[in-house]
């Protein structure tokens, strides 16, 4: 027992509970503000890979597929490290900020794509041949169903997204953990970082069990 | 333009930084061999206790699983370093440290892998074999096993795909890899061009393991549809 009091000191925490809440805030707004930037560019490439012409989609998937291909550390770091070179100096945050929109926009178009492929063409041919217009097909007979479909998917990107937001923590960046780092680092003592974990696992948990259960429904479902 | 060929693609400052690159690139590949090899057996010892017949040890592997995919992996790695391997009284080093959180943490996924590649074998498949007057064993050995692998190598090399790409984040507990090894040198040359290199040789190792995955699934599917 004693030997864990030692690793978690909850008395320990407390005393620097300002740093900890902190570093939350910073997880949490980054989290949003990415959410916010991404969604809707990643909902256009994947409209634009499923209904544009042939070679806006051949060049959209290119893109995703090298973009995919790049650790999104590395574009922090980049971002952060080397654009300073070329006399383009962004903050730790806004450089995270970039990296993590963009790997977003990459997610998410994934998922919108993944649930717009799962809607087959017999359903376009009967709603046109109903007489319906594009704009009320998509809205009224593909995304519904397209989005049941997704619905896990784009809960494991929301996982993803905030997992992300502690690669911060490359650029000093003082997110949850990175202040959990920092303050381990002063200190000495580890209590902090499983400070730090729990306030992710209560986070992410939650996204975790829900996407199972969804996994599971739509299992049955099938 | 000039600027830009100076700072990011600099052939002097890259060939000076060459042994600090060379020893990340080496870093990396170890660390990631050393996933490649203990994940994927993890994976079944993950597997087998999912499948086991008490229920609380069902719904233990099921919250391990949980847990292991709501940690982010950089917060992981830490606390493997500073607390999972001191409280088991085991060396702490960084290369061990990043091994066991990878392996953990990468495991739980290779575990679902071979859970719906089992699910993907045809329930006729196990009742063909059986009403032929082969064993449980014989039919898991001669019908089962074969089919699996096939199912298994796609998502298999994905996964080593998704491994490589996480490798970097080891730099957060001092581990040596590529990273680390561009930073520095990007310190020592004063010059971003180890850092473009890096993930240069990133971009093209990636996008060839791709094009390899794209490869493994034709012929696994060409071979299971044969």
């Amino acid at each position: 027992m004693d030997r864990l009091h030692q690793y978690f000191d909850p008395a320990f925490v407390w005393e620097y509970r300002d740093y900890l809440i902190d570093g939350l805030v910073v997880t949490l707004m980054l989290s949003a503000l990415t959410f916010a930037f991404a969604i809707l560019p990643g909902f256009i490439v994947a409209l634009g890979r499923r209904f544009g012409p042939k070679w806006l989609a051949t060049l959209l998937a290119g893109i995703v597929n090298v973009l995919r291909s790049v650790p999104t550390v590395l574009t922090v770091v980049f971002i952060y490290l080397a654009l300073p070179f070329i006399g383009l100096t962004l903050s730790a945050f806004a450089s995270v900020l970039v990296s993590l929109t963009i790997m977003q926009i990459v997610y998410f178009s994934e998922v919108f794509r993944g649930g717009l492929a799962a809607v087959g063409k017999g359903q376009y041919e009967a709603a046109y041949a109903c007489g319906l217009s594009r704009m009320i097909v998509l809205r009224k007979v593909v995304l519904p169903q397209a989005a049941l479909v997704a619905a896990p998917a784009f809960a494991s990107s929301l996982v993803l997204l905030v997992q992300n937001t502690s690669i911060g923590s490359a650029v000093a960046l003082n997110d949850l953990i990175g202040a959990a780092l920092t303050v381990q680092n002063i200190s000495g003592a580890p209590s902090p970082l499983v400070a730090a974990a729990i306030g992710y696992l209560i986070i992410i948990l939650p996204l975790v069990r829900l996407t199972r259960r969804w996994e599971r429904s739509m299992a049955k479902a099938i | 333009m000039d600027a830009l060929a100076h700072h990011f693609f600099n052939w002097d400052a890259l060939w000076r930084s060459r042994t600090m690159l060379l020893q990340g690139a080496v870093g990396s590949l170890q660390l990631g061999l050393a996933t490649l090899m203990f994940a994927p057996l993890f994976g079944i010892v993950v597997l087998a206790l999912a499948r086991s017949p008490w229920a609380p040890v069902r719904k233990a592997a099921e919250w391990f699983t949980d847990l292991m995919r709501a940690f982010p992996l950089l917060v992981f790695l830490v606390l493997t370093f500073y607390l999972l391997l001191p409280l088991l009284n085991l060396r702490v080093d960084p290369f061990i440290a990043a091994a066991v959180a990878f392996s953990l943490k990468h495991g739980v996924y290779f575990a679902e892998i071979y859970r719906s590649a089992w699910l993907a074998v045809d329930r006729g498949q196990f009742q063909a074999a059986h009403s032929l007057g082969l064993s449980t064993f014989r039919t898991i050995q001669l019908v089962v096993v074969p089919q699996v692998l096939l199912i298994v190598l796609p998502p298999f090399t994905s996964q080593a795909t998704l491994i490589l790409r996480d490798l970097p984040l080891a730099f957060i507990i001092g581990y040596f890899e590529i990273l680390t090894g561009a930073r520095a040198a990007q310190v020592f040359v004063r010059n971003a061009s180890p850092l473009v290199g890096a993930i240069i040789a990133y971009g093209a190792t990636l996008i060839l393991l791709q094009w390899a995955a794209g490869r493994v699934e034709a012929y696994s599917k060409r071979r299971l549809e044969a």
